[in-house]
């Protein structure tokens, strides 16, 4: 029961050796291939995935990054056109008041001469009254215009006095 | 059905007088004839060559005829289920691939590295495969254990043992894998005790690969047989019951063990391999 067959050892040999050949072109080429070319197929998927996410990744950051610089910009955009506004607002009031004063300034020295004017027309009629009134009462001989001259330096003396109270 | 045949073959063994063990190893043993339910169908047999003063019985036995149906087997289920190329194998291509990957994966790359274990797949997966179906037709009634046949063991040991020395001189060079069998930078002396080990060393681990393969298959074999003959032997069927399920319970782990038979060959014989072409010292 022991003992090595030379017969038997040979047919194993040959049946090994011939299924190995044959299973070799029937088997382990197509299999192996197969599953060597899955790997790779995997192996290349699984780069190009990366890859897909790195240049995704890389993307996403720009846009990020762009983002912020306009973001950025705008804001600076809107800080200057609130300090250009607050510049024209200012300078609009200020012209405002300007102008406001301009005017009242205008007005007074209307009112200053107006008055003046009235003043005048006034202290003219003050006196012909009184150079009518003073002739009808008194009738005296005197000639109407030096009369005048003395009656006008009286007002004139009134005319002051009054102004300065 | 086997065990039917069997026992009713034992009983006529043993009226012709026939002894119990003599019939379980003659139930075991390789023969010239294939019992089909009965019938015995005879085996074509040569007269023995003389070669080189070799005694060669080139006879088909029925042990060459079980390894021819394993290789026929394994032909046609390969050549089937890979017909088509496909990216991703279904259903019995998958589960072949599965198996040969393991063999690639975790038999031949760990022990080869990555060239030499992809070169030596092919080869480590056919070793397997043949190594499995042949003991796994043992299970099946009416075939018998080729495996079983310490010529057949041998046979396959001498072939991993072949391998282990092409591929070491393959990788180291003829003269260097030779020097480098045994360490460097030993007091001389020690290297009278090395060398010789180192040459048994060679020839022990294909020894004990065939008797391993060989003693595992036919110990679940004559251990079924003996639990079924304890009805022949005790002359009664009371002890049926007990003895059918021990058979039932021995051939479920015979199964398993002959899985494990196979990877173990191949994995040694990986090793084996690696071992020569990775020499350490």
């Amino acid at each position: 029961m022991l003992k090595l067959e030379p017969g038997m050892l040979i047919w194993t040999w040959v049946t090994f050796l011939f299924l190995l050949l044959v299973l070799r072109k029937l088997a382990w080429k197509p299999l192996l291939g197969a599953v060597e070319e899955r790997e790779r197929t995997i192996a290349e998927s699984l780069k190009r995935a990366n890859e897909a996410r790195e240049e995704a990744e890389r993307l996403l950051e720009e846009q990020q990054k762009k983002f912020a610089r306009t973001q950025e910009e705008i804001q600076a955009m809107l800080k200057e056109n609130k300090e250009l506004a607050q510049k024209m607002r200012d300078e609009i009031i200020a012209q405002a008041r300007a102008d406001a004063s301009k005017l009242i300034e205008r007005a007074k020295q209307d009112i200053e001469k107006e008055r003046q004017m009235a003043m005048q027309a006034l202290k003219e009629e003050v006196a012909n009254m009184v150079v009518y009134a003073t002739a009808r009462l008194i009738q005296s001989q005197l000639d109407e215009k030096k009369h005048r001259e003395i009656i006008d330096q009286y007002i004139e003396a009134f005319g002051n006095q009054s102004e300065k109270n | 059905m086997s065990a039917l045949l069997y026992i009713e073959e034992a009983e006529k063994g043993a009226e012709k007088g026939e002894s119990l063990g003599e019939y379980i190893m003659h139930h075991i043993q390789d023969s010239h004839e294939w019992n089909l339910f009965g019938y015995h169908l005879h085996l074509p047999t040569f007269k023995p060559l003389h070669v080189l003063g070799i005694e060669l019985d080139l006879s088909i036995t029925l042990h060459v005829l079980m390894m021819w149906f394993a290789a026929l087997f394994l032909i046609l289920a390969f050549g089937l289920a890979f017909r088509k190329r496909r990216l991703i194998p279904t259903g019995f291509a998958g589960v072949l691939e599965a198996m040969t990957l393991f063999v690639r994966d975790e038999i031949a790359i760990p022990n080869l590295g990555e060239k030499y274990g992809k070169r030596l797949t092919p080869f480590l997966a056919t070793m397997f495969f043949f190594i499995l179906t042949s003991n796994l037709m043992g299970m099946i009634p009416l075939f018998a254990t080729a495996t079983g046949n310490i010529s057949v063991t041998a046979s396959l040991a001498i072939v991993t043992f072949v391998t282990t020395q092409l591929y070491g001189m393959i990788n180291n060079g003829v003269v260097g894998y030779w020097k480098n069998l045994a360490p460097h930078g030993l007091p001389a002396p020690l290297y009278l005790i090395i060398i010789p080990i180192e040459i048994l060393g060679l020839f022990t681990k294909p020894f004990a690969l065939a008797m391993r393969l060989f003693a595992n298959m036919l110990a679940g074999h004559t251990v079924i047989y003996a639990l079924l003959g304890l009805i022949i032997a005790l002359g009664t069927l009371l002890v049926s019951p007990f003895s059918v399920g021990m058979a039932l319970f021995i051939s479920l782990l015979e199964i398993l063990v002959a899985f494990i038979q196979a990877y173990i060959f191949t994995m040694l014989s990986s090793l084996f391999i690696g071992m020569a072409i990775h020499q350490e010292h």
